[in-house]
């Protein structure tokens, strides 16, 4: 028999207040890591999203919407804009620009969004293949990753595109033939679809007008190729060779010159980051205020279970205990409970996440999982060990004081 | 064994008791008998060393009780002295066994399960050994407080009011048990009572007033 058995045999002596106790630690402790778990996991979603992406070109709109659209892959595009008003910014002779990628958006397979770009929009964004191979005909699609696991899809197999975003929409008649898929990144390419873009405009001939059998004589796989088309796109992302003054006053004078609208992706992101941190910021502050309800439930706790074992601790004392080490007993209950339930947070935290990103796709719509941990975990354990001891420090004081004689006179 | 002299409390309120003093042999028994409020708790807790005398001397073989420091006074306490409370108390998470394994480790001394276990049997407990200790009957209780303040071998047992809830013929089953078990163990026996149906089974006795 030694004091760790001791300490355990009196968390089990009281099952049903060590649970209580138990569950409210381990409830604001998930709480407040679901939220900082979720923001972190977001806010890196949205860098990793827009890492490289310096600028975006889009029809005349909500520069957020823009962002969301054409970047994060949330929204509808603004508009189309017609390739000749772009072309120049496709050069790869241009002195500011690095990488660019026209892209074409508006379709969707089974609510996936369908991407139209170029063969650079895969080499800029570093997306390499898993099996398979890049399209290079009308027709051909890449997937990402994470659509190829959950529809089941394999190379070779074929899918009718939706018009719209979402699966109510109109299908196309033209059958696409899936070519490669992607490897598994941390970014929204796991869930997209990928084309060229003389395939998505092949696509809205067929639908809007039946007669036109007109196939393209090549089909667009480059920058270069879309050069001198009169057609129209959704956008163009740019990398800047630098961040200097021309690249800042090239988006100025975009919108004022021409009649396309120029974006700063970083800009609008951040707008976007301060628009959901006030409702996050309430949402954690709620957590902290029921962990210091925790911790004082757990303090009343400890005082009443105090006044229960009164006599308990005057007998150990008369047995020669020195006050220290029931001060040392007492604090160590508090702290195995704030433990066990900081560690049941952890978990029933991650469980949630991991749940939550199975069943509503957090993972990646928003970049959000369950097995993502942090290294501020570890100061969130501090910490609940911290409120812990505060809330153990009193009765243990308490204690420690304790007068044997008049309590076992009394 | 263990005198006093001149002892003396004065409480906050400004009130004295004055103690007669106190010679006990080795092994001997001595019953302090007096109604309510005669100080008899007072005198058994500054025997123990829960309460500090104001004025006097507490001498245990040798060692005086007022020159030890708290933290002395709380070892000496766990190493040399047994006490049973009036009513029985004992840690309620623990067995029967457990409860006398961890009393050993409280006074710092190694957890002898053979010696709980022989201490068990000649008190008629070994079957509840496994049992919570709010499962056992009274009188069960009053000798596994005894038990307990045998357990690691004192030189002196103080026991206040031991058969105030017991009837007749419990008090005399765990009194003469009390004297003989102090005795097998060379241990001195001061029982503090108002219990006049003790009186007949002490030779020593003495009454506060």
């Amino acid at each position: 028999m030694n004091y760790y058995q001791l300490l355990w045999k009196n968390l089990l002596a009281n099952p049903l207040k060590t649970v209580f106790n138990v569950m409210l630690v381990s409830i604001a402790v998930s709480l407040v890591l679901i939220i900082l778990l979720i923001n972190k996991q977001f806010g890196n979603h949205l860098g990793k999203s827009s890492e490289n992406i310096d600028f975006v070109l889009a029809a005349k709109g909500s520069p957020l919407q823009s962002v969301l659209c054409n970047v994060l892959q949330v929204d509808a595009p603004t508009g189309n804009i017609k390739v000749g008003e772009i072309q120049a910014f496709l050069n790869p002779a241009h002195p500011l620009i690095k990488n660019c990628a026209p892209l074409a958006l508006g379709d969707s397979y089974k609510s996936y969004r369908l991407v139209g770009t170029s063969l650079e929009y895969f080499e800029w964004q570093n997306l390499k293949l898993s099996e398979g191979r890049f399209f290079d005909k009308e027709n051909e699609l890449v997937i990402g990753n994470e659509i190829a696991i959950r529809e089941k899809i394999k190379l070779g197999d074929t899918l009718h595109s939706n018009h719209g975003l979402v699966n109510l929409d109109m299908e196309h008649e033209h059958a696409l033939i899936v070519t490669g898929i992607l490897t598994k990144t941390n970014s929204i390419s796991n869930k997209l679809i990928f084309t060229s873009i003389s395939t998505y405009w092949d696509e809205h001939n067929h639908s809007t007008d039946s007669d036109s059998n007109s196939m393209h004589e090549s089909p667009i796989l480059r920058n270069q190729d879309l050069i001198q088309k009169d057609k129209e796109i959704s956008s163009v992302l740019i990398q800047f060779r630098g961040k200097n003054i021309q690249t800042l006053n090239f988006g100025r004078s975009i919108n004022e010159n021409t009649n396309i609208m120029g974006v700063y992706p970083a800009i609008e992101i951040s707008r976007l980051y301060e628009l959901t941190n006030s409702a996050s910021d309430l949402l954690y502050w709620i957590a902290v205020i029921l962990g210091i309800l925790s911790s004082i439930a757990l303090f009343i706790n400890l005082v009443q279970a105090l006044e229960d074992r009164k006599l308990e601790l005057a007998i150990m004392r008369i047995g020669g205990a020195r006050p220290g080490l029931i001060f040392k007993l007492l604090i160590a209950e508090g702290l195995s409970i704030s433990l066990i339930g900081c560690l049941f947070g952890l978990v029933l935290a991650h469980g949630f996440l991991y749940i939550a990103s199975q069943y509503f796709q957090l993972g990646s719509k928003y970049g959000i999982s369950g097995t993502y941990f942090m290294p501020e975990e570890i100061f969130i354990v501090i910490l609940t060990l911290i409120c812990g001891m505060f809330a153990s420090i009193i009765p243990a004081y308490r204690a420690y004081k304790q007068d044997i004689a008049s309590t076992i006179s009394n | 064994m263990i005198s006093t002299s001149g002892l003396v409390k004065t409480f906050d309120n400004n009130k004295s008791i004055a103690f007669p003093d106190l010679h006990v042999a080795k092994s001997d028994t001595l019953l302090i008998h007096g109604p309510s409020g005669s100080g008899k708790t007072s005198l058994l807790h500054i025997l123990s060393g829960l309460m500090r005398q104001s004025q006097g001397s507490v001498d245990i073989e040798g060692n005086k009780l007022e020159k030890l420091s708290d933290v002395q006074l709380d070892e000496f306490r766990g190493k040399n002295i047994g006490i049973c409370l009036q009513r029985p108390v004992f840690i309620k998470s623990l067995t029967v066994i457990e409860n006398l394994l961890i009393a050993q480790r409280i006074a710092h001394q190694n957890p002898d399960k053979n010696y709980c276990m022989s201490l068990l049997n000649e008190m008629g407990l070994t079957q509840c050994k496994d049992q919570l200790t709010n499962k056992l009957s009274q009188g069960e209780q009053q000798r596994l407080m005894f038990i307990r303040a045998l357990i690691n071998k004192p030189k002196l047992i103080l026991a206040d009011e031991p058969s105030s809830s017991l009837d007749d013929h419990n008090t005399d089953l765990l009194t003469n048990l009390m004297i003989q078990h102090s005795s097998l163990h060379e241990a001195t026996l001061i029982v503090v009572s108002h219990d006049d149906r003790l009186k007949k089974m002490f030779d020593n006795k003495i009454l506060l007033s």
